[in-house]
């Protein structure tokens, strides 16, 4: 996986890369699940139903603990 | 293998049901493995895990635990980046699960030419994502150099009598950030256009950090460097960045695809 941060040759690349927030970001953030389309598409043929709510708390809470410290 | 009531179909993407191998990687849960459901010229990536973990009811549930989420869903990207690498794949989202394999079945059988264009369509292509950002404070700084109606109002705040200045300063602070999102739009604005026009198939993302791009790109392609060289120019020295990372699955791209499913 490239990671155009991380070669620190791009002047307008900005932040070092974290691989784990940018999965999360490309899995979770914009993600089928959390923004419902794939629960309402296959709602009819018996999907177990995920915590949105849940979930969306967790990836904010995810979000907070991948964060750099201070 | 059937579903107990206990257990449900993780499904981690939709393959051609020929050609392609399951491949050797941990499953989203411990203790998982991974197998496929087939229906007609369609197959489901999958793993048959516990249900609990991911229904929202019950006092089993893992999913509001930020550990257990990022644990699994690097999980499954591993999953999904390994079976992309090998060919056409249609990825779905972190915690996609069916009670059955009846309804893995159905929901293939039902969707069967939607999926398999789209698995047509992201037949050897890789995706790449660009993010633009703001370091508002250096975007600010830019702006007040570069902006004819900002600097005339800074250097009226720094010349008027107190009084006058500190409402100066205040109708500055609201002008810089009124600069600051019509600069940011503008620029977001030129780098869709520039994408398109360079790199032919673009989505644009809404996320929390700022504007956001999925190029889909011919895996070998030189679209990375191509990207690199041409975005460059877009915002150095303006307090803005882009960012891009990948190669990645499809997963935007394939997101389109099943929002068109969806809205079908």
């Amino acid at each position: 996986m490239r990671d155009a941060a991380a070669n620190q040759t791009l002047p307008w690349a900005k932040t070092g890369p974290d691989s784990l927030a940018d999965v999360l970001d490309r899995l979770l953030d914009t993600g089928v699940v959390l923004d419902g389309q794939i629960v309402l598409s296959v709602a009819g043929v018996d999907l177990v139903h995920i915590g949105l709510r849940a979930l969306v708390a967790s990836v904010d809470s995810a979000a907070r603990l991948l964060a750099p410290l201070p | 293998m059937t579903a107990s009531p206990d257990q449900a179909w993780y499904v981690y993407a939709v393959l051609p049901a020929h050609g392609h191998t399951v491949p050797s990687a941990p499953a989203v849960l411990a203790g998982s493995t991974l197998g496929t459901i087939r229906e007609g010229a369609l197959a489901a990536l999958v793993s048959l895990v516990p249900r609990d973990a991911f229904a929202a009811d019950h006092a089993a549930c893992r999913a509001a635990d930020p550990g257990w989420v990022a644990a699994c869903a690097q999980a499954h990207h591993d999953v999904v980046q390994l079976v992309a690498s090998a060919g056409p794949c249609l990825p779905l989202g972190f915690g996609t699960l069916f009670t059955s394999d009846t309804a893995v079945r159905h929901w293939l059988a039902g969707n069967a030419s939607r999926m398999l264009r789209a698995l047509d369509l992201l037949s050897d292509q890789q995706e790449w994502a660009l993010t633009l950002s703001e370091d508002p404070s250096a975007h600010a700084a830019w702006l007040k150099t570069h902006d004819p109606e900002l600097r005339r109002l800074a250097a009226a705040a720094q010349a008027a009598p107190p009084g006058t200045g500190f409402l100066l300063e205040r109708r500055l602070a609201k002008a810089i950030d009124a600069a600051r999102e019509a600069h940011g739009a503008a620029v977001g604005a030129r780098v869709l256009d520039h994408l398109r026009a360079a790199h032919g198939q673009v989505r644009q993302e809404a996320t929390r950090q700022g504007a956001a791009w999925s190029v889909l790109a011919p895996r070998d392609s030189q679209v990375a460097a191509r990207i690199e060289a041409e975005a460059a120019g877009l915002v150095a020295g303006t307090g803005l960045a882009l960012r891009l990372t990948g190669p990645w699955p499809p997963y935007a791209f394939a997101r389109a695809a099943w929002a068109e499913q969806a809205n079908a």
